[in-house]
Order: structure tokens, then sequence, then C-alpha cells
């Protein structure tokens, strides 16, 4: 087991550092120059300012050396300050972080239960043979994956937000009123935008997961000792349909964190998203590389834990790495 | 060839009697006691291609204690039938019509909750893929538990007790490390015993093996028989063995049934039906084997194909493969009758 850990460590390890070179490289690779789009006419008159602000920023270095010297800082806790913004790097993620993270937070909670019960009632629809109803609620789950997210914001944008009028449509919260409710009001759309499409796919492999363990030989002997319908969903179907459930919440995360730009930047919501187009426009490189940083721990993060409760949830993944 | 007399008055339905129950299940059963008595059972399954009529009209009796065989080729309606007997037929099958009486109560068409006190209870089953048919996230442990539990109003630890013993009794070594394994950690033979020792949990009165044997290798399979024979005699629970295997129905069973397309070919006493096998169908799987008292006797395939179960034939099912067919065959299907008091056949030959 301690082998597995470090083993996977040490891939996490790797794909960070791959990653954070990557963006790093592709970053200076593209055309623009950050001063030059920063200072703008300006630049082009004084050329002695955009030779001093490139001094200040590094960016006369050879881009290995100015990797290395990024790498020295982020050791020391320190991402740099940002080219465009006055302010450093840290506190121009604090702030968007946790608002992305309280609407990526809210999407995936709403993912996964709506996916799990739309998966239950579709499987259980399957089970009744109740074929009009299943037909009906497959169809809809197709329709609801296969939209584009900026059409079912727009959608959802005009149905509640100008037709009924219940709910905001822009930002975090209101200019007057900033409460608890408020807030919660302007989480709404935008994370229910963004539940939607993962929401819809887990709803699908919940629905194969447990179609298949009903059919399965286990379920059938779970009948064969008397026990209830509602035991043998309970304890024999639902515990081996979590195993592909834990996989694709996982999964999900991904989708969170590049759907969350979309949705941030179609509702206006301050997160790293709307941070991260931004400053790829303004060329604000170690705004970018700090936010790809971050995207990069997270996913492998996420993608550690997803497979470390495999082993919790089926014991036979548990016993092949021990 | 001629046509056989046709034996006027004699009752059509194969009336088994349990010649063999007495002296194998001890003094609990009598000649005429009846443990499960199947009648006139008809099974079908509706699909795409059409109606399969996998039972059709299947009738038998098992006696407290006694060892009953099913052999047939594949797809004839063996698992069915078992499944049809504990209520486990889901759609898109359903059990049309025919009677399941378990000591006397009818269990086609029986409340859930019925069937459920019977289930695991009275009557256990085991199936063909020990591993797959236990479940894979739960421990052995837990799972014969459950079944303990499910029946009987005894605490958790007395449970554990119980499921200990029975894994010890199936033969298990290390029972007590066993149960906390997983199935995935068991061999098929292990995970086998440990089907049967669930099986046994509750002491059933019945025990339906559908091909016990069947996934296991040859050595394996020798042991499992001997245990299903032991125990059934220690505890005087009577067997419904379901398998491919003539050597194995000859060895272990009182009483045979021969099953061709959803229908009793021939039944009796085993050592008669063995002695003089009457149906075309069985004298052909007979010879098929190469050498009853040898190492392997899983029928070697016949010649022909059993047929279609979505068409429903008008005479003998068995005719297009039978060397002994005349006029009659493809005309009438032919009702079982007695050839010798035990010994049913369903052929025009007699
Ligand atoms: N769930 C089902 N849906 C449709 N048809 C089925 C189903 N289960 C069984 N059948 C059909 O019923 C017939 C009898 O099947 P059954 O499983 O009883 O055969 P069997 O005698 O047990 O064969 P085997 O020796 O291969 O186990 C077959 O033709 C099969 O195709
Ligand atoms: S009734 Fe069937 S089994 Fe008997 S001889 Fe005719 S075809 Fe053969
Ligand atoms: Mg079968």
């Amino acid at each position: 087991m301690t082998g597995f850990l470090l083993r996977r460590l040490g891939a996490s390890l790797l794909v960070v550092v791959g990653g954070s070179i990557l963006v790093f490289g592709a970053l200076r690779a593209i055309p623009g120059d950050p001063i030059q789009l920063m200072l703008g006419t300006q630049g082009v008159t004084n050329p002695e300012l955009v030779a001093r602000y490139t001094e200040r920023f590094g960016l006369d270095l050879p881009a290995p050396v100015q990797y290395l010297y990024w790498v020295g800082q982020l050791v020391r806790g320190d991402l740099g300050d940002s080219i465009v913004q006055p302010q450093s790097v840290g506190d121009f993620m604090r702030m968007r972080a946790i608002n992305t993270a309280v609407l990526g937070a809210t999407a995936w909670v709403i993912a996964v239960l709506g996916g799990t019960g739309i998966g239950v009632v579709a499987a259980l629809l399957v089970h009744r043979r109740m074929w009009v109803a299943d037909y009906a609620l497959s169809g809809f789950s197709v329709v609801m994956i296969s939209i584009p997210s900026f059409s079912l914001a727009l959608i959802l944008m005009i149905i509640f937000g100008v037709n009924l009028g219940w709910l905001p449509v822009l930002g975090m919260q209101s200019v007057e009123d900033s409460g608890l409710l408020d807030r919660l009001r302007h989480l709404v759309l935008p994370a229910v935008t963004l539940a939607t499409v993962p929401g819809f796919v887990l709803g699908r492999i919940v629905k194969a997961a447990i179609t298949d363990a009903l059919l399965g030989d286990y379920a059938r002997t779970a009948y064969a000792k008397g026990l209830s319908e509602r035991r043998v969903f309970l304890v024999h179907v639902l515990r081996n349909a979590m195993v592909p459930i834990v996989t694709n919440t996982g999964l999900m995360f991904g989708g969170f964190l590049s759907g969350s730009v979309l949705v941030e930047f179609m509702f206006a919501w301050p997160g790293l998203g709307r941070g991260l187009v931004n400053a790829i426009l303004a060329r604000d490189f170690p705004i970018v590389q700090g936010i790809t940083l971050l995207i990069l721990v997270i996913f492998t993060v996420v993608n550690f834990l997803v497979d470390l409760s495999y082993g919790l949830i089926d014991p036979r993944i548990r016993y092949a790495r021990a | 060839m001629p046509v056989a007399a046709t034996r006027a008055g004699t009752d059509p339905t194969p009336g088994l009697k349990e010649t063999h129950s007495a002296e194998h299940a001890g003094e609990r059963s009598q000649n005429d006691s009846v443990l499960l008595r199947v009648e006139k059972l008809r099974t079908r399954f509706h699909t795409k291609n059409g109606l399969v009529r996998a039972v059709n009209g299947v009738s038998f009796s098992i006696g407290p204690g006694e060892v009953v065989g099913i052999v047939g080729e594949s797809g004839c309606g063996k698992s069915v039938t078992a499944l049809s007997i504990l209520g486990l037929i889901r759609p898109p099958g359903e059990i049309v019509s025919g009677r399941v009486l378990f000591e006397g109560q009818d269990l086609v068409g029986a409340s859930s909750g019925t069937l459920r006190r019977i289930r695991g209870k009275e009557i256990a089953m085991i199936f063909q893929n020990p591993l797959s048919s236990l479940n894979p996230v739960l421990t052995i442990g837990f799972q014969i538990q459950e079944a303990i539990l499910e029946h009987d109003r005894i605490g958790r630890r007395a449970a554990r007790e119980r499921a200990l013993d029975l894994l010890q009794r199936v033969g298990i070594p290390e029972a007590e490390r066993r149960l906390h394994q997983y199935p995935h950690q068991f061999s098929g033979g292990m995970a086998q015993r440990a089907m049967i020792a669930m099986a046994l949990a509750n002491r059933p009165k019945l025990l339906i093996a559908d091909e016990p044997t069947t996934a296991l290798d040859v050595t394996i399979q020798a042991q499992i028989i001997r245990l299903l024979h032991r125990l059934s005699g220690e505890l005087g629970m009577a067997v419904l063995f379901i398998t491919h295997n003539m050597g194995l129905v000859a060895e272990n069973c009182h009483q045979t049934l021969v099953m061709y397309a959803g229908k009793i070919a021939e039944s009796g006493a085993t050592d008669d039906l063995f002695a003089r096998p009457l149906h075309p169908y069985t004298q052909a799987l007979l010879a098929c084997v190469p050498e009853v008292k040898g190492e392997r006797h899983d029928l070697i395939p016949l010649e022909g194909f059993p047929p279609d179960l979505t068409v429903e034939s008008r005479g003998c099912a068995f005719e297009p493969r039978c060397a002994q067919r005349f006029d009659r065959c493809p005309i009438e299907d032919p009702e079982p009758r007695d050839a010798e008091p035990g010994h049913a056949v369903r052929c025009h030959l007699y």
C-alpha cells in the first residue's frame, strides 16, 4: 500500500511539473507581448519604459531561467506579481478561487444528487418495465446532455431571469443587498447550468450500473435468500453500482474546471475562470501560470482521492494493490 | 414399426412414486408423502423473436429427503423450471399456468411475503457459477449471516457463530479467517462450498442445485458432489439436482427426469430408467455417454438441434431427430404414460 501511495504521489508530481512547464512554454510561444499590450501607445512612443517593465518581470531572461526563477519563488510560497493588475497573483487568485469553489461545489452537489436520483429513477422504470416513462426520461436526458451550455445559460436567463423574474442573472450579489439569501439566489442559475451536463451524464451511468447489477447473478442469489426487493436494492445492488458513480463524480471535476470558464463568463461570476480568460487575453503570464498551476494541483489531488476511494468500495481493487 | 397399443385408462399424468425415498431419506418420509409437487407448470418468455415456451407442462414430485435429477441438453428448460419453483422468473418471463405445491401450499401466484418466507428458509438454491453468484463487495461472512438473520430472530453474534459452523461443515479450512474474506479471494470450488453453506444456513427441506459443478474442475466437481450427497443424507434434505452429466445422475439421484424442449420426456426411478431407457431421446443421451462408469460423463452433443421453442409443434418435439419416428409422430404430441409402475415416458412407442 505504501509503495502504491509513493508511486501515485510521484506520478502526480510529474503531471503537475510537466503541465506547468507546458503552460509556461506555450505562453511565451504565442504571439503577443504582455508589456506592450499593457502599455499600448505609451509603449510604442517610449521603448525605454517597455525595457524597464520587461526587466522588472524578468521577461528578458531565457525562458528556462524564468521558469526556475518562478519555481524558486513558488517554493517560498510566492506566485509573483500580476503584470496588469496592481496586486500579487496570490491576492488576485484568493477571492476568485473562493468564488469558483462556491460555484463548483454547489454544481457538484446538484450534479451528484440530481444525477444519482435520475439514474435510480430511470433504473427503477426499467425494472418495473414502465417503458413510456423510461423513453421519455432517456429522451429528455439526451436533449439536456447535447444542449450547449451557453444556449442553456441563455434559456435559463430568459425564463427565470427575464420572463419570470425569479432569479438574478448576473454577478454574485446585488449592489444594495448582500445577505446570504441574495447570494444563494445569484448562485442558482450558474450552478444549475454548470451541473446540467455532468448531472445527466452521471444519471445515465448510474442507470446502466444499477440495471446491470439488478440482472446480475448475485442479485438473483439475494432474491433466492428471501430478501426483500428493498434490501436487494439497497444492500446488494446500490453498493456495486457505487463504483462507477464514484469514478465519474471524480471525472466530473474536470468538466467543472473547464465548464466554469464559460459559465462564469456568461453569468459575470467573479471567479478564476473569468480571471483566467481575461489574463490570457492580456497575456498576464504570472496570473495564467498561477491559475493553471492551481487547476493542475486540484486535478491530480481529486484523481488521487478517487483512486483511493475505489478501494474502499470495491474490495477487489483494495486487495489487488495490497 | 407398429403403433404401440394404447393402454386405455392409464393415468396420463406422470405419477412418480417415491420408490426410493423411503430407503434413502430415513424415517421422516413415507411412501406417499410429498414435499414438492409441480403440476403442469408452464413458463414462457416474451422475446423479440416470439414467445419462448421454456417450460411447457412439466409435472413431477419430490419426497422428503429424496434426490431428484433433471438432465437434458442446454436450453431444454432446466433452469427455468428451477427458478419457477422459487417464483424467481422475472419479466419478460412469466408462469402461465400450473401449480407448485410445497407442503401443500401453492407457490404460483403466492404473495411476495409468502415466497420470501419460503426462499432461503424452506427451499434454498445454488447456481452454476458460484463466483458471480456471490456479491463481490460483501464478505462471505456477511452474506451467510444475512441469510440467517433474514429468517431467524437471533443476534448477530449467534449468527456469526452459525456462519462459522456452516463454513466448517462444508469443509472450508480456516473458516474463521475465510469469514472476513471477499468472494474474489475464493477459488471456484471454495466459493461453491460457501454458496452451499449459505444455502444450508436455515436447514432447508429442499435444495435446488442448478448445475452446481459445471463451472468447476473435474476433481473439484467430484468433491462438491460428495459434499452435497453427504449433507443431504445428514440433514435429510431433499435435493433437486440439475445437470448435463448422466453419470452424476446415475450415481446420486433416486429419481431421474429427462427433459426435452420444455417437457419431461421420461421419468422414473434412476435404476429403472438407466436399466431400461424407454424414450428414444434418453437412449440417445445414454449412447452419447462414452462410458458410464468412467471419469467423464458429460453429454456429447446429439446429432441435430433442439427445436425452436418459439414454434409450437403439433407432434412430438423430438421427431426431427428421432431414429424411431413413425407416421403418427409429426401429427400428434404423445401424452406421458406409465410404461411400468413409476416409470413414465412421453412417446408413441409405448
Ligand atoms: N430471461 C430469459 N429471456 C428469454 N428467454 C429465456 C430467458 N431465460 C431462459 N430463456 C429461454 O428458455 C429456454 C430454457 O432455458 P433454461 O435456462 O431453462 O435452459 P437450461 O436447460 O437450464 O440450459 P443450460 O443447460 O444451458 O443451463 C431457453 O430457450 C432460453 O433461451
Ligand atoms: S413419439 Fe417422438 S420420441 Fe417417440 S418415436 Fe415418435 S418421434 Fe420418436
Ligand atoms: Mg441452466
